[in-house]
């Protein structure tokens, strides 16, 4: 009972997990047998009837088989990156970092105005020196006017 | 016709963003709010945090090409 139990558990889980896989990795299987046997069928029609074609249907048939092989391959590296983006955790990150941008610009643009707005256009920005400088030379400017 | 940024003006926007986003965290930190400061006040904090980014950037780099160049900094 808690063997079966086990089992069960065990083989739900890995299906839940891997049913792409196991569906994608079917299916190789089923072309490949598919293959193998029009391929054989072939074979025993050529040598039925003497057909000069034997040698080119294994090239086909390799070439068919390395294709397959091919597909499946780019099937599963698809399958893996779009099964590490996706579960509850990422779809839950994506909600909430939706709500969070949604607030903020909301925020941002009605109640409170982004006080860095004129800061994020700036081509390069002012140490405090450079303020400290600049001030020094508008004063000296006012005063050398105030002479003249 | 408008002008496509190229990487360098995309990289500089980052990098601002960033020392912006820093700026935020240390006013905060600080128990303030960016209100509290005015323009040029705000400018020298954010300009600080892009000056320490660059040269964290810059230490990373050279720690990047001492380990390509098989620089071993441990002896």
């Amino acid at each position: 009972m808690f063997n079966q139990l086990l089992k069960w558990t065990l083989l739900i889980s890995i299906w839940r997990k891997y049913k792409q896989h196991i569906g994608i990795t079917i299916a190789l299987i089923l072309a490949l047998m598919l293959t193998s046997f029009l391929h054989q069928d072939f074979v025993n029609y050529s040598l039925a009837a003497n057909n000069d074609s034997l040698g080119l249907s294994y090239v086909i048939k390799w070439l068919v088989y390395l294709g397959l092989v091919t597909v499946y391959w780019f099937s599963v590296t698809k399958v893996k990156s779009k099964s590490d983006k996706d579960s509850d955790l990422h779809r839950k990150m994506k909600v909430a970092k939706e709500q969070t941008v949604n607030q903020s610009a909301n925020m941002t643009s009605e109640n409170h105005p982004d006080p860095f707005a004129n800061i994020r256009e700036k081509k390069s920005l002012r140490s405090k020196a450079d303020f400290f400088i600049e001030k020094a030379e508008i004063e000296k400017a006012k005063k050398s006017a105030g002479k003249e | 016709m408008k002008r496509i940024p190229n990487l360098k003006d995309k990289l500089n926007q980052k990098i601002r963003d960033k020392a912006i986003s820093r700026a935020k965290t240390r006013i905060v930190l600080a128990g303030k709010v960016p209100e509290d400061f005015n323009e040029e006040q705000l400018e020298v904090i954010v300009k600080e945090e892009e000056e320490k980014i660059l040269s964290g950037a810059k230490e990373k780099g050279l720690l990047v090409l001492a380990s390509l160049l098989g620089l071993s900094l441990w002896g």
